[in-house]
């Protein structure tokens, strides 16, 4: 116990004012808009696979140039039976 | 309450300290709405860090070196602010809640109290912070944070006698 404990207690009683609620609102309003900003960011850093596109022109050429191969190899392979 | 400061709970945080904070920044600015943007800034920083709660030395070093920055970067506000400083307690706005004449003296003499020995004194009564922390937040030896603090007291023990 020192010379200055009684002193201590009543100042202790002081009670310092309050914060505002408008300096609690704005704190809050400064960490939901971070909180906004790291969302809208982690959205933006996902990253998308590209839709799968048919393209219909390489795919008619494609079967095209099957056809006319199958086409080729049935006349020479018929050719070559004709033959022997 | 946790050491590590997590998202959502600076709430909690912030109503254990805010009062003594708030009292600690209007040592250096009288004005209440001046006060608040400091400890707002100074907690959003802090928390932002993540630093931990326990670390209450650097959580008030940060509100005296914003209070600090403000200051100096307004000459015309520290000017006001010093002229503020050596007009009398009346001029500014209570920083305690009084409920009696006694407590309402107690408060002048506080503020009539040297700065270096007022801000020790806020920081150990109203903020309950070891004379080490004190000493780590104002970047003085815990001897001379605790050699003001009794120098506050005796000062004060002194100005409340009956004359």
């Amino acid at each position: 116990m020192n010379d200055f404990s009684e002193l201590e207690n009543e100042l202790k009683k002081l009670r310092p004012t309050q914060p505002s609620a408008e300096l609690l609102a704005r704190i809050d309003a400064v960490f939901a808009k971070a909180d906004s900003n790291q969302k809208t960011g982690d959205i933006a850093k996902i990253i998308h696979p590209t839709r799968f596109k048919v393209s219909w022109l390489s795919l008619g050429l494609g079967l095209a140039a099957a056809a006319i191969f199958l086409i080729f190899a049935r006349l020479v392979l018929g050719r070559q039976s004709t033959w022997a | 309450m946790e050491n590590v400061a997590n998202h959502e709970d600076w709430k909690v945080c912030f109503s254990e300290y805010g009062p003594g904070l708030l009292l600690f920044a209007r040592q250096w600015v009288r004005s209440p709405a001046d006060a608040e943007d400091i400890v707002q800034e100074a907690f959003v920083k802090f928390w932002r860090r993540n630093h931990r709660i326990d670390n209450r030395a650097l959580l008030y070093a940060t509100v005296r070196s914003i209070a600090l920055d403000l200051i100096r970067r307004d000459s015309r506000r520290a000017r006001r602010e010093a002229e503020v400083f050596s007009d009398a307690a009346q001029s500014s706005q209570p920083q305690f809640a009084v409920e009696d004449e006694s407590q309402r003296a107690l408060a002048v003499a506080v503020d009539l109290l040297p700065h270096e020995q007022r801000e020790v004194l806020v920081m150990k009564i109203w903020n309950e912070l070891t004379f080490a922390e004190i000493g780590s937040a104002l970047e003085i030896s815990q001897n001379t944070a605790a050699s003001r603090y009794r120098y506050a007291l005796s000062a004060l023990k002194k100005n409340l006698q009956p004359q």
